[in-house]
């Protein structure tokens, strides 16, 4: 890929006034950035799998959740941060793969489902290993204010995500992926190895969520099972990936902005309808909205097979 | 180590719980056999038909028989199930393979959460009906009346649904399309309408387990979900669309859930999504299901 300078300088720019901003903003303010970049991570991290393989993984906020637990128990028994952060990363990253992998063998919605086991079992989990995850309390960690160094950290895993995603889609790789959406049986015909290349993504799709969970951690200084793989954990990232527009690099952030700016809306004004709104939400995403927002506006490029201006349309 | 009438006491409430897990979860299972969509909120029809029995307990000042609450709930909740159907449902199956992968969880979740916000402000705290039978003196064992009448009620029903899907012309109907939609249709099912019924009749399954669900605990408005998140571990665990499956799969987990419970309340629900996980890395189809498929 070439670099120009024009299109660079503008993302360029952009991005250091988004650095600047966490230092004159309050405890708050910080705290409600650290949270958007969160979820641009969960989203784009969703979609890689979703839009270019169509796997809709619901076991994200599992290895998201496991990496904030093994983060905070290692601090909590004193060891160094940067080791555990690195520790957890690496743990729930195996775990992700180990526990992940045999799931490939189902297809379609039973993959959705059984991935939708793993995070509920891990939930039920960090209930009952009450020893060692302090069961309904949490766990503390008696960090003081981390608000900035999070939000650098999140900040750089959100570029590398974005980075990454964009990246795959222009890449063999990333065609290979969607040849094997389009049709598996045919990929194999062609020679593609499918197993290996949906490890593949599922391991580059959960390195994201793997590296935030410590740094959530780290500015929330707090994880008990609701918080990490509860059910808006396992959901939202989802929706906001569909509702902006799956199989796009834009989609999941916009989706990622506006959805967690509604929660926060719905959240902090303890709205006694709020889950009825969330409800009619997803309602009209999952049936008017198969493309999402980005599918709405028409100058938005998806990642399709074929380049544009071949006159091949999909039936 | 447990004494002989604890054990036949446990193995008691296991079975109930059993029971009222196959109820739920048959109502899944043939749902999710004729729709191939998983209805995320199949378990709120239970928590509605448990807020039912509360609501006529209490307008009744306690004079009503919870458990003759159900011939007026049941009829209900069909209704419920098949407009569920007509307008949500048949929507959804007409979207093209990709979307539908993804659109009726969110929708169905959604419509979850609809329920649950609404039930949530009609009653806003746990309910429950004290209500209760003499207690059955039978061999020196002193057993809940209450929860046998249950139990012995859970089988009339299971049996009946047993009779319905085996003898009735809509029953043989409903197993044709869950084995396969389309070869139904080309035999002149009208698959729309049996789907329709199919919900119903689903609905009204869940509708059975949330009178006999609120006879043994508290329910609140929030109960939905995690009880649904129940019922789909035991539909995998049997086998997606197998009803005998789904059977086994509820008596396993309701049967583990009590004796579990007995010694360690917080590791119920671990240990059913670990013998659910550990199931499906061996037998990936579930315990009766068929090969997995392309849905």
């Amino acid at each position: 890929m070439r670099l120009e300078l024009r299109r660079i300088a503008p993302i360029a720019i952009i991005a250091a006034v988004f650095l600047a901003i966490p230092l004159f903003a309050t405890g708050y303010q910080r705290s409600l950035l650290n949270l958007y970049l969160l979820f641009i991570i969960l989203a784009i991290s969703f979609d890689i799998l979703r839009g270019n393989t169509g796997y809709v993984n619901l076991a994200h906020a599992a290895v998201f959740g496991w990496s904030s637990y093994f983060f905070a128990i290692l601090v909590k028994n004193g060891y160094n941060i940067f080791a555990s952060m690195a520790t957890a990363t690496l743990l729930s990253l195996a775990l992700a793969i180990g526990v992940g992998a045999p799931f490939f063998r189902t297809r379609g919605a039973y993959y959705t489902i059984i991935t939708l086991g793993f995070s509920l079992l891990s939930y039920s989990l960090a209930y009952s290993l009450d020893w060692v995850t302090g069961g309904w309390e949490g766990i503390s960690v008696g960090l003081g204010e981390m608000h900035l160094p999070a939000f650098y950290g999140l900040f750089t895993v959100t570029a590398a995500a974005i980075i990454t995603s964009r990246l795959i889609a222009r890449s063999r790789l990333g065609l290979a992926l969607r040849t094997m959406r389009e049709n598996e049986e045919a990929a194999e015909a062609l020679g593609l190895d499918t197993y290996s290349l949906k490890l593949k993504s599922l391991t580059i799709s959960s390195i994201f969520p793997a590296l935030a969970g410590p740094l959530y951690v780290l500015y929330n200084s707090y994880v008990n099972p609701d918080t990490v793989f509860g059910l808006r954990n396992i959901f939202a990232p989802a929706t906001m990936a569909l509702f902006g527009g799956s199989g796009t690099v834009a989609g999941p952030i916009i989706g990622a902005i506006i959805i967690t700016t509604l929660f926060e809306i719905l959240f902090t004004t303890q709205l006694p309808i709020r889950l009825t709104i969330i409800g009619v939400i997803l309602m009209i995403v999952g049936l008017l909205m198969p493309r999402g927002l980005v599918g709405i506006a028409p100058r938005m490029r998806r990642r399709t097979l074929v380049p544009r201006g071949l006159g091949v349309s999909k039936p | 180590m447990l004494s002989p009438p604890a054990l036949v006491e446990l193995t008691l409430a296991g079975l109930l719980l059993g029971g009222i897990y196959s109820l739920l979860s048959i109502g899944l299972t043939i749902t999710f056999g004729v729709a191939r969509i998983l209805n995320l909120a199949h378990g709120e029809f239970m928590m509605l038909s448990s807020l039912g029995v509360y609501l006529f307990f209490q307008f009744t000042g306690g004079a009503f028989n919870p458990f003759s609450s159900l011939a007026i709930l049941a009829p209900i909740l069909f209704v419920s199930g098949y407009l569920f159907e007509k307008f949500l449902v048949r929507p959804l199956r007409s979207k093209p393979v990709e979307v539908l992968e993804w659109a009726p969880l969110l929708v169905t979740l959604g419509v979850a959460l609809i329920i649950e916000d609404l039930a949530f402000i009609t009653v806003p705290r746990e309910f429950g009906v004290s209500y209760s039978l003499p207690p059955t003196r039978v061999f020196g064992l002193t057993l809940s009346t209450t929860r046998l009448t249950s139990l012995a009620l859970v089988t009339a029903v299971a049996l009946g649904l047993h009779l319905f899907l085996r003898k009735t012309f809509t029953g043989k109907a409903i197993r044709a399309t869950i084995q396969d939609r389309e070869g139904a249709l080309t035999m002149g099912i009208n698959v729309n309408r049996v789907s329709a019924i199919t919900f119903g009749v689903g609905v009204s399954l869940a509708a059975a387990a949330g009178v006999f669900l609120i006879m043994i605990r508290g329910v609140d408005a929030y109960v939905g979900l995690p009880i649904t998140a129940k019922a789909v571990a035991i539909v995998i665990l049997g086998g997606m669309g197998s009803i005998l499956g789904s059977l086994l799969g509820a008596i396993i987990l309701g049967i583990s859930e009590v004796y579990v419970s007995f010694y360690s309340p917080a590791w119920s629900f671990t240990v059913a999504w670990a013998i659910l996980i550990l199931i499906l890395l061996v037998r990936p189809q579930g315990l009766l299901g068929k090969r997995a498929e392309r849905i």
